[in-house]
């Protein structure tokens, strides 16, 4: 089965609104305990969740549109969105080490998506 | 203090207690993508016979035990990440290509190659970089 063009474009999308939803993990995070009640009430996690499931929505469905192996390398993108978001709304600070990590990663990627 | 908020500060501590460190965090991220590629791995054995009414999705028990332990993998994601940096634990994600490389072979009978050798290899010595890049 050839990957198509639009389960492509649709994992895009998936990376970036899962990105967003790591982001809302993160800052929810913060506030965590093992109460249901103060849980149902951490907006920022219930969105974390959202995003992350509509996300994974996404991925699925494009998975009937193409190969797991062939759709991977794209889904790597999300590593280099998530730290832009981090550098944004979490003032966490980026170095040559985790970038060049982060570009080893989508290289170890794109390998597997071709060994696929 | 009333008592709700005494079990709540109870609760912190002993979050704290188990997760006083990084490593622990990069653990469970690590847990994390062992569970995220298991669900990976019924995900697309349940979309092989996707179909959009509702009754024939909630039966195909494959895609439902995939969103379970994806929703299993990010509980356990959004406790390590309250110990660590988005930017280096979100990245540590990445080894759950690792799993789902092994995971196929196993259940999806696809066959391990050089290049996704190459592949796994190149994963972990990115994430290595990223944990040495962690501050």
């Amino acid at each position: 089965m050839a990957t198509q063009l639009w389960a492509i474009a649709m994992v895009l999308f998936a990376t970036i609104i899962g990105s967003f939803g790591a982001l809302c993990f993160k800052m929810g995070s913060e506030t965590i305990s093992i109460d249901i009640k103060k849980l149902i009430k951490n907006h920022k996690l219930i969105l974390g969740f959202l995003f992350y499931g509509i996300s994974s929505i996404f991925f699925v469905i494009s998975l009937s549109g193409g190969e797991l192996s062939a759709l991977y390398p794209v889904s790597a993108v999300s590593y280099v969105w998530v730290c832009l978001l981090s550098m944004k709304f979490l003032n966490e600070k980026m170095n040559k080490l985790k970038w060049l990590g982060i570009i080893i990663i989508i290289i170890g990627i794109t390998f597997i998506g071709l060994g696929g | 203090m009333d008592f709700e908020s005494k079990s709540y500060l109870y609760e912190l501590k002993v979050l704290d207690y188990f997760m006083k460190t990084k490593k622990e965090a990069i653990a469970l991220v690590l847990l994390c993508t062992f569970l995220t590629a298991a669900g990976q791995i019924f995900l697309k054995i349940g979309s092989g016979n996707l179909s959009f009414s509702i009754l024939k999705l909630l039966g195909n028990l494959p895609l439902i035990t995939g969103f379970a332990l994806y929703f299993l993998g990010a509980v356990i994601l959004v406790i390590a990440l309250k110990h660590g940096e988005l930017s280096v634990l979100y990245p540590i994600i990445a080894t759950s290509f690792v799993w789902v490389s092994f995971l196929s072979i196993i259940f999806l009978n696809e066959v391990m190659n050089s290049w996704r050798w190459a592949g796994v290899i190149t994963i972990i010595i990115g994430i290595s970089l990223i944990g040495r890049g962690a501050s």
